[in-house]
């Protein structure tokens, strides 16, 4: 590792404590409520086909976020408890406060960032969403990102960045339905921006391929 | 384009199954519940209908995210006239927006995230455009520490200005089963309304009580099928009520469980009701009692646990209650 990206690795844990200590405290302070109740139901089904099946009558959302839920709490043998429940939709929620640092880094500059930080990681919003067993602090990590991924091709394109582009807006819509029109959105947004028509054939016709 | 191809069977699936429960729940609505208008005035997002319910909490939280969304489109429109905005940040801004448009357009009738989560993206949207706009202004950036404090002192000293159904199901159990267990026997049966019973069940002890469900006749909305499985292994009681066209059909009477054992709990939100035409009170077994053991205050009003024993037992326990 170079003394540059040891250094940005370090930052980036930072970030993530500080973010995930406000996200941590008072985690248990609420009792479950019905929909994280539904998410506990889901995650006790005895194996994952009897999940997805339950998931299709009573929830009727994508599935990828109970997936990550039950694996985790299964591949460690965790007690289904409160805690555990919002273990992961916390540390999403740590993440995408770093996610926010990145994007604002990207379109502004690093004291911009640094405010935007405090922003999000203090945001009673955002706490309350990261401590809740539901899909979505999850499912805004993986928007942040999307759009993170965008911004970070818009200036120097890779067949990377587009691919992960790509991976992050599927991954939202396995999340929940609206990850569509927030599909859409970011598609459509950058249409609007009017580049030139080479940037506009590249990020519209299979990215990957495209120089 | 591939990878949205082999997505596309799924959603199909999944969206058939919420539209097909859209619109049969949409039988017995009489409002629409994501209304665009609610959206926008923000009073389902903070779970307040009228000014007198405006709490501390609620100002902390709403004030704040008005004087961002005030100060960032202002500086918004001005920067945009100077021509100061970069592609990128173009598109942060307009995702954000395009984002919000639809979900306010279509989120009424279609499955969209729901609307307290958008406030979220928004307060986001503000935050971006405020902080690039204003952070070399020294007076904004002493607006903006205030406001991040005010944010923390909500979050921690009222906790939330009221975006989620935050209530007290696990001391709710507690009490419930404290109860039963005074009255000398480990089993009781704990009667639950509505979107009540599954986090109820989550608390319950394993094999201490019977969890009855019925159906909360005022918010048909919430029913649910839980034929798939019992719930976190308890037994489940569950009156044949599913979309039918008269939702009195086929249900388990109250009463008719309040004759069979001689205590239990009710847990409802509605006392007037309780899966009932007529007021419980008024149709109790003339062998029991029953009063209220103790309200809880939640920010979506008040949850009123009932006891019921029969007088006969009453004569035989001393309880604490």
């Amino acid at each position: 590792m170079t003394g540059v990206s040891k250094k940005k690795a370090i930052l980036f844990g930072l970030l993530f404590v500080m973010a995930l200590m406000p996200r941590l405290l008072g985690i248990t302070f609420h009792s479950l409520w019905f929909d994280e109740a539904s998410t506990a139901n889901m995650i006790s089904q005895k194996n994952v086909e009897s999940m997805l099946k339950a998931l299709s009558r009573v929830e009727g959302t994508p599935p990828l976020f109970y997936l990550l839920e039950k694996g985790f709490i299964d591949l460690f043998h965790l007690p289904i408890d409160e805690f555990f429940l919002r273990f992961l939709p916390m540390v999403f929620g740590a993440l995408s406060c770093v996610i926010y640092f990145l994007l604002f880094k990207e379109i502004s500059s690093a004291v911009v960032a640094r405010y935007a930080f405090v922003l999000v990681a203090l945001s009673n919003f955002h706490i309350n969403l990261s401590q809740e067993a539901r899909s979505y602090s999850l499912f805004g990590l993986l928007a942040l990102l999307s759009l993170c991924v965008t911004v970070l091709w818009w200036k120097r394109r890779s067949r990377i960045l587009s691919l992960a582009i790509i991976l992050s807006l599927v991954l939202t819509m396995v999340i929940h339905y609206y990850g569509l029109i927030w599909a859409a959105a970011v598609l459509c947004a950058v249409l609007l921006i009017k580049p030139k028509n080479r940037q506009m054939r590249d990020f519209f016709f299979w990215p990957p391929f495209q120089r | 384009m591939i990878s949205f191809a082999l997505l596309i069977p799924f959603f199909i699936s999944q969206l058939h199954n919420e539209i097909a429960r859209e619109y049969l729940v949409a039988k017995w609505l009489p409002g629409i519940v994501y209304s665009p208008i609610k959206v926008l005035i923000g009073a389902y997002l903070f779970k307040i209908k009228t000014v007198r319910e405006i709490s501390v909490a609620d100002l902390i939280g709403i004030i704040p995210t008005a004087v961002i969304a005030l100060i960032a489109v202002r500086f918004f429109i001005k920067r945009m006239f100077r021509k100061e905005i970069g592609d990128s940040e173009k598109i942060v801004v307009l995702s954000f927006i395009l984002a919000f448009c639809v979900h306010v357009a279509i989120g009424w009738k279609f499955p969209t995230i729901h609307p307290r989560y958008m406030a979220h993206f928004l307060i986001l949207l503000f935050g971006i455009i405020l902080i690039n706009t204003a952070h070399k202004n020294k007076l904004m950036i002493g607006a903006f520490v205030i406001i991040i404090g005010l944010n923390a002192v909500a979050a921690y000293k009222y906790f939330d200005p009221s975006p989620a159904y935050f209530e007290p199901w696990r001391d709710i159990v507690a009490e419930a089963e404290r109860f039963i267990s005074s009255t000398g026997t480990k089993e009781g049966p704990i009667l639950a309304d509505g979107e009540s019973c599954l986090p109820i069940s989550f608390y319950l002890k394993k094999k201490t009580s019977i969890l009855y469900y019925f159906p909360n006749l005022n918010n048909p909305e919430m029913q649910f099928d839980y034929e798939l499985t019992k719930i976190f292994g308890h037994e489940f009681f569950s009156p044949p009520f599913r979309y039918s066209d008269d939702p009195r059909l086929g249900r388990t009477s109250v009463i008719s469980i309040l004759n069979k054992y001689d205590r239990g709990i009710i847990v409802t939100r509605d006392p007037t009701r309780v899966g009932e035409d007529t007021p419980l009170l008024e149709r109790c077994p003339e062998d029991k009692e029953i009063s209220v053991l103790k309200v809880f205050k939640t920010n979506q009003g008040k949850i009123i646990l009932y006891k019921w024993i029969s007088l006969a037992k009453i004569n035989a326990y001393s309880s604490p209650y």
